[in-house]
């Protein structure tokens, strides 16, 4: 009996695994269909993101399923809690990277009003993010769950830098106000794409050692 | 084995202690019996002998209860006469009893003398002893004893035999287990020794041991040398191949099925870009990489059973991954996959440059040939039909060519110095080519203007003239090119430790610095809108470098912008 349980957990590990595999690719291949203006690629992201909305509801059953019939208990407990939790994240993460590729679709034809210099930082910051806090869950590493809460800053200030560089090229011409907005709205999806893989190192955490920040 | 010897021991013992107590006692009661029988026929005897008197009953009754008081058990005396009448019982009323001549003892009395028998009596309802002599007045005297009293007598030695029979039993307890230990203790021995045994030779000494269990630890040895040796060989081959796949430069995984990690060597996780994995910990493939074309690429290559090629790209480098579905010989299901990761960056790149080199090619022959089509057109269209702009534009064509021929002249003479062909070496003396090159070179740097200095020793080479004729023209001829009007170039050539220096040096425009990598590459321009105005066919350094090359020399440049450039060129003595 325990021996079943035992191998429904580590499946479960795998598809929380396989998930944030999709999440990744979902994002970079969202940052290379911004970056190279690349139709062609959002379409991909649109088939990861109805790959990844499959692979919520898939585990979202596991978890319900594992916790009605095994009952489990302490650690157990703990990794199903951080599953239901982290899958909510990571859907949004590949819901943000969607509308990332939906903007940067009305892009593609147009010239870039300046230089993509901290935007490609911007996304490298929150790709290493979402990379780390997966690698933390596939590891159990703690600490690098804690590095992936810290790093969060270095997005944040990325945010503020490119809003007021969006606002000085407003300034300049407000021709450049359409695209302006555009960047700043993929901008904050980024941002918001690095606090959902703060929030996952979070849960990471609390599935190691069972506290969670806000408890 | 002690327990089965033990009790092997203690059955047997048991059965010798019951058998022996059953057979003595049967043996004892047979003796006692006979012994009862024959205390029987002595009081008869004694009583036949004390009475004198036959007839008077009561010195008979006399007699008989002395005798039965000087007995302590109950004896019956009857006198019988020859009709069978009794005429005395001791135990009943005479009177009464039945005619005892067909009692057989009786009537064997009567016949030889004496007789006995044994049954049961009806006077004393019991199995009874009957001994009978026959008197001198014709008169049987019979005496009788209960058998119950003999038994009785007999039964009364069981307890004793009992606690004889149950110290036997705790004897052989004590004896069985002592003997156990004995025939143990040798193999128990061998046993604790066996390590020992088997290690050294000392087989034969040291251990008291049945010799009939030689043979037996003789095999064991042989076998563990077998063992030794079979491990030894399989040691041998997993440490071979685990050697060898984990010193490959190129990365190699191992799944199962179900895509778990069986074996994975260094150069695989550094390629596949997770150092930390630790595939004791860790199984499964996914936790390996994420890499989502890698994942899908095992998953077609296990259920579909084919071959794969796929490359990636990881870290600024280009892997190559074959997938090869393992399956057991003779078996078409799949086992598992085999991953072999090659790194291509480096035949990537030169592919990159191998396309960029023809594009580059084709580009530069084309060019001129644009020109001079363009030109001979307008001419033959009569567009331009007055001598002196026929002459011009003749005089364009006629360059073109020229720049033509000498940029074919340079993809030969590049191509062959890349070949290594042509390379019949001569001793030339450096001095005499530089004087060459600067007589070629004087006027075109007298036109801008340009100071030629050279410091020159009498060095001397072996190499091919041509070579070393091209290489400081080259030098030169870029030295005069990129400079300013009115500025200097220097030559040094000087022999020091057997190694032929050779340094130009001038103080012209210089090459920034992100140019400096590339300068040596073909057709690679600093400053692309300048090449017409200069000429030059971008192949100059390229073939400098080339020659250098052919001749196991080093080159080195430094430069800065607006300020000059300084080429070293070393040759070690050949």
């Amino acid at each position: 009996m325990r021996g079943r349980f035992d191998k429904e957990l580590e499946n479960l590990n795998l598809e929380l695994i396989k998930m944030g595999g999709l999440i990744e690719n979902s994002i970079e291949t969202t940052v290379k269909a911004l970056i190279n203006q690349d139709l062609s690629l959002v379409k991909k992201v649109n088939e990861y993101e109805v790959e990844i909305d499959e692979m919520e509801k898939t585990i979202e059953s596991h978890c319900l399923k594992l916790l009605l019939q095994q009952q489990p208990v302490a650690s157990d407990l703990r990794l199903i809690s951080t599953a239901l939790k982290m899958i909510t994240d990571m859907e949004r993460i590949g819901d943000n990277a969607e509308d990332i590729a939906e903007i940067s679709q009305y892009m593609v034809n147009q010239k870039f009003i300046k230089n993509l210099v901290h935007i490609p930082q911007m996304a490298e910051a929150t790709i290493g993010m979402v990379r780390k806090s997966i690698d933390a869950f596939v590891n159990k590493d703690k600490e690098l769950a804690l590095e992936v809460c810290a790093s969060d800053d270095i997005v944040d200030n990325l945010f503020t830098i490119i809003k007021n560089e969006l606002i000085e090229k407003i300034q300049e011409d407000k021709n450049n106000g359409e695209q302006a907005i555009d960047l700043l709205m993929i901008a904050k999806y980024f941002e918001r794409i690095g606090d959902h893989a703060e929030n996952i190192a979070e849960w990471v955490i609390f599935s190691i050692t069972g506290e969670h920040k806000y408890q | 084995m002690k327990k089965r010897v033990f009790y092997t021991i203690i059955i047997l013992l048991v059965i010798i202690a019951t058998s022996t107590c059953v057979l003595t006692s049967l043996v004892y009661y047979k003796f006692y019996e006979k012994e009862a029988k024959d205390q029987i026929k002595t009081i008869v005897n004694l009583t036949s002998n004390n009475i004198n008197d036959w007839s008077d009953n009561t010195h008979i009754q006399n007699s008989v209860y002395r005798i039965v008081k000087s007995v302590n058990y109950k004896i019956r005396v009857t006198i019988i006469e020859e009709t069978g009448k009794v005429t005395y019982d001791n135990y009943a009323e005479y009177e009464i009893l039945e005619n005892h001549i067909n009692r057989p003892e009786i009537e064997k009395a009567f016949r030889i003398g004496y007789g006995e028998d044994t049954r049961f009596s009806n006077t004393l309802k019991n199995d009874t002893y009957y001994y009978a002599v026959k008197l001198g007045d014709n008169t049987v005297l019979r005496v009788s004893r209960e058998l119950r009293s003999i038994r009785n007598m007999f039964i009364g030695i069981t307890p004793i035999l009992a606690s004889v029979f149950l110290i036997i039993i705790i004897i052989s307890f004590i004896v069985a287990s002592n003997i156990t230990r004995k025939i143990i203790r040798p193999v128990n021995l061998i046993a604790e020794s066996l390590d020992d045994l088997l290690e050294t030779d000392k087989l034969n000494v040291q251990i008291d041991m049945y010799d009939e269990l030689r043979p037996f630890a003789h095999k064991m040895k042989d076998q563990k040398q077998k063992l030794n040796e079979y491990i030894k060989a399989v040691e041998y081959e997993r440490d071979t191949i685990g050697n060898i796949t984990e010193n490959m430069r190129e990365g190699f995984i191992l799944l199962n099925k179900e895509s778990e990690v069986l074996s994975i060597n260094a150069s695989g996780k550094r390629m596949i870009g997770n150092v930390k994995f630790n595939f004791h910990e860790h199984k499964n493939m996914l936790e390996l990489t994420r890499n989502a074309e890698i994942l899908k690429n095992i998953d077609t290559s296990i259920n579909g059973n084919k071959h794969i090629v796929y490359d990636v790209d990881c870290n600024s480098h280009q892997y190559r991954y074959y997938f090869s579905p393992v399956s057991e010989r003779g078996n078409s299901n799949v086992d598992g996959l085999m991953i072999l990761i090659e790194d291509v960056t480096i035949q990537k790149n030169s592919e990159i440059m191998r396309q960029e080199f023809s594009a580059n090619v084709s580009h530069e022959l084309k060019t001129p040939l644009t020109t001079m089509i363009g030109f001979a057109e307008m001419i033959k269209e009569g567009l331009i039909t007055d001598s002196e702009s026929i002459k011009k534009y003749c005089g364009m064509i006629n360059n073109e060519g020229l720049r033509l021929i000498t940029l074919i002249e340079d993809i030969i003479r590049l191509s062959k110095i890349e070949e290594g062909i042509e390379l019949d070496n001569n001793i030339i003396n450096l001095k005499d080519v530089s004087n060459e090159v600067f007589n070629l070179l004087s006027n075109k740097a007298k036109d801008r203007n340009i100071k030629l200095l050279s410091n020159i020793e009498n060095v001397s080479m072996k190499a091919n003239k041509s070579y070393i004729n091209e290489l400081l023209y080259n030098l030169v001829d870029n030295s005069i090119k990129y400079n300013n009007d009115g500025g200097k170039v220097e030559v040094n050539i000087n022999k020091n430790k057997g190694a032929v220096n050779i340094v130009v040096k001038d103080n012209g425009l210089g090459i920034s610095e992100e140019h400096l990598d590339r300068i040596f590459e073909r057709f690679y321009r600093v400053d692309k809108s300048r090449s017409k105005e200069t000429g030059g066919t971008g192949l100059g350094l390229s073939i400098v470098k080339h020659i250098v090359e052919a001749y196991h020399g080093t080159i080195e440049i430094k430069s800065k912008k607006e300020v000059g450039t300084v080429i070293k060129i070393k040759f070690l003595d050949n």
